[in-house]
């Protein structure tokens, strides 16, 4: 729904006369921005996110990176494998239920790590089952984030470091 | 009684169509899985998204060792005001099965007779619609089928055999 008003946003904002400050024009292109769904990432879902980015994905690099994941689907237990490191997304023994963002950091920490030498990130854009990304220059995501006034509607970075992990609220 | 979820993937220059054959509604081990890679798949036709998924999803049905009596499909079966969606096609086509099961993840506004199930912890229903089967009996079964995700466990491997074939 938020990607929805935002569109709809940017469209209104484009049909504006000059009234309005180009500085406060939202610089974003959301038909760029591939819907992901947290809970999605989460219920075993981050390789096929994955597998579906790839064609995007091949824009940016040659040889994507091998994800794979280890899943017990009686119990629930998920967690994810790339260059050595293991994401571990849930377990039937965790008490707290943050499934949602640490699949979601996992997500962009695969997806940049193929982004290494390139000019390009892939920034989150909101978040739970909203949560979609977009491919940003350095300078994209600083002027989009100058531009847009709204700090949840800003493109964000997920990191592992609670309690926001990177979400700019 | 033979449950056969399928589910097809297309993507450039390959398509697969996959099926996963369940022995009971909570069964959590398939009794037969085939993917199958399709050629001269129909372009896509806005409106008659069936045109393009029907003959991938036969011939992965033509595959199976085992006859099915019913089969679920990611879609729909009805898509409002007695309009067919995919499962009714299929329903049509293959002639002698029980009945078919649409089970979507997203609304299609207007799209009824369909039913809510909820399922996990997710707050997000999945939108079920059956033809040769009683609405309420098929939001059942798919309520009971196994897996402790919004996404019942059969649906989410037939989607990742059909994606991982595409990418072979």
């Amino acid at each position: 729904m938020a990607g929805f008003i935002n569109r709809l946003k940017y469209l209104l904002a484009k049909t504006e006369p000059a009234v309005s400050s180009p500085r406060n024009e939202d610089p974003l292109d959301y038909d760029q921005l591939v819907h992901l769904d947290a809970e999605d990432l989460a219920e075993q879902g981050i390789l096929s996110a994955y597998q579906a980015l790839l064609p995007r994905l091949k824009q940016f690099t040659d040889s994507p990176i091998e994800v794979t994941e280890e899943m017990d689907h009686d119990s629930g237990r998920y967690s994810v494998c790339f260059e050595g490191l293991r994401y571990a997304i849930s377990s039937p023994d965790d008490p707290d239920d943050n499934s949602w963002i640490r699949a979601t950091v996992a997500f962009f920490d695969i997806v940049n790590a193929n982004l290494r030498n390139s000019s390009h990130k892939f920034y989150a854009l909101y978040g739970s089952n909203d949560l979609g990304g977009i491919f940003l220059t350095e300078e994209e995501y600083v002027a989009a984030r100058q531009a847009i006034k709204t700090r949840s509607d800003w493109p964000w970075m997920p990191v592992n470091l609670p309690p926001d992990y990177g979400y700019p609220e | 009684m033979s449950i056969a979820c399928l589910d097809v993937h297309y993507a450039d220059p390959r398509t697969a169509a996959a099926c996963v054959v369940l022995p009971s509604w909570q069964a959590s081990k398939p009794e037969e899985c085939v993917v199958r890679t399709i050629d001269n798949v129909m372009p896509y036709e806005p409106g008659a998204f069936y045109r393009r998924e029907l003959p991938c999803i036969e011939e992965a049905l033509n595959a199976l060792s085992l006859v099915p009596e019913i089969l679920v499909v990611d879609g729909y079966v009805w898509l409002g005001q007695g309009k067919k969606g995919l499962g009714a096609y299929l329903f049509d086509a293959r002639g002698s099965l029980g009945a078919v099961i649409g089970i979507a993840k997203t609304r299609f506004i207007g799209a009824e007779p369909v039913g809510e199930v909820f399922r996990g912890r997710s707050r997000r229903p999945l939108f079920v619609s059956a033809v040769g089967m009683n609405l309420a009996e098929a939001c059942a079964h798919v309520e009971e089928m196994h897996g402790k995700f919004r996404v019942p466990w059969a649906m989410s491997e037939v989607d990742r055999l059909a994606r991982g074939h595409t990418l072979r």
